[in-house]
């Protein structure tokens, strides 16, 4: 597969997420590895973000940059959402979200194989209420 | 300059910063150099900043995991590492060890970076300072802590 071949591919999984549709196994092989969520196999992929869908029922992603070198595509993302609905046992806050991450896939055979990220979720918890300063300045982030 | 010319240019900055060599890794750095992501102009203010970091963290040290290069921008996933001792942005030290995952997307022309954008987790930054805490909500939510 060449580097666009591949990145097309990351375009495409971008794209399922935004439409929420988890029929992904064209895209993404059945022993998926995701390090950064310990997500093994595409059906645990599948649950945990069934449980973000639901919870964010608004959740698209925004490419910012995309890279591809090797097997393995580099992608810059901006996620937003509003946290409308129950999501792991927190009752729906009305609270937008925003958080911004990058996703290094790695592709074998036109299928994502394995994942991990970098996410700023500073501003995705502070935004939730999940979290709290103490003894720190609050215009860190 | 090639891919790899920009990657070893990378290589480099990272490793001079690391010995504390500034004035080698400030010539990586474009005089019109932006952060996105830090909101800094200038290369004077890069300057300004990496000696803030020295000054709460004086052993921060980055260790590449992956590097990759496309056109004019090189990314990198780096693990890195140190230790409070000093005050940062109005903190005071706390001696705490933090270790981070971040990626750095810097764009080259003529052998300087121009112009970058960086992602760090900063929640778990500031949570292994200790300065962080879940609310009653967030302990909910991440009962593992």
């Amino acid at each position: 597969m060449s580097l666009e071949e591949n990145k097309a591919i990351i375009r495409r999984w971008i794209e399922a997420y935004n439409k929420h549709d988890l029929a992904l196994d064209d895209l993404m092989a059945h022993d998926f590895f995701d390090h950064t969520l310990q997500l093994r196999g595409l059906d645990s992929f599948k649950q945990f973000y069934a449980m973000f869908f639901k919870g964010f029922p608004d959740t698209h992603a925004t490419i910012e940059d995309i890279t591809a070198e090797g097997d393995k595509v580099w992608v810059r993302v901006k996620v937003t959402g509003t946290h409308t609905g129950e999501y792991r046992g927190i009752a729906p806050t009305g609270k937008k979200i925003t958080f911004t991450g990058v996703d290094i896939c790695r592709i074998v055979d036109g299928r994502v194989v394995e994942a991990e990220s970098v996410n700023d979720f500073l501003d995705f918890y502070k935004q939730l209420g999940v979290i709290e300063y103490k003894g720190f300045p609050e215009d860190i982030s | 300059m090639s891919l790899e010319e920009n990657k070893a240019l990378i290589r480099s900055l990272y490793e001079a910063f690391n010995k504390r060599n500034l004035a080698l890794a400030y010539k990586s750095i474009a005089p019109n150099y932006v952060n996105h992501t830090l909101q800094l102009r200038g290369l004077e203010d890069f300057k300004q900043f990496i000696t803030m970091l020295i000054k709460g963290f004086p052993d921060f040290q980055m260790t590449i995991e992956d590097i990759i290069a496309e056109g004019e921008k090189v990314w990198v996933r780096t693990t890195n590492t140190g230790t409070h001792k000093g005050e940062f942005r109005g903190l005071a030290p706390t001696d705490k060890k933090f270790t981070e995952a971040a990626v750095y997307i810097s764009r080259i022309v003529d052998g300087k970076i121009v112009e970058e954008w960086y992602i760090v987790d900063e929640l778990d930054f500031l949570k292994q300072l200790g300065v962080i805490e879940y609310t009653e909500k967030g302990k909910k939510l991440f009962p593992e802590g």
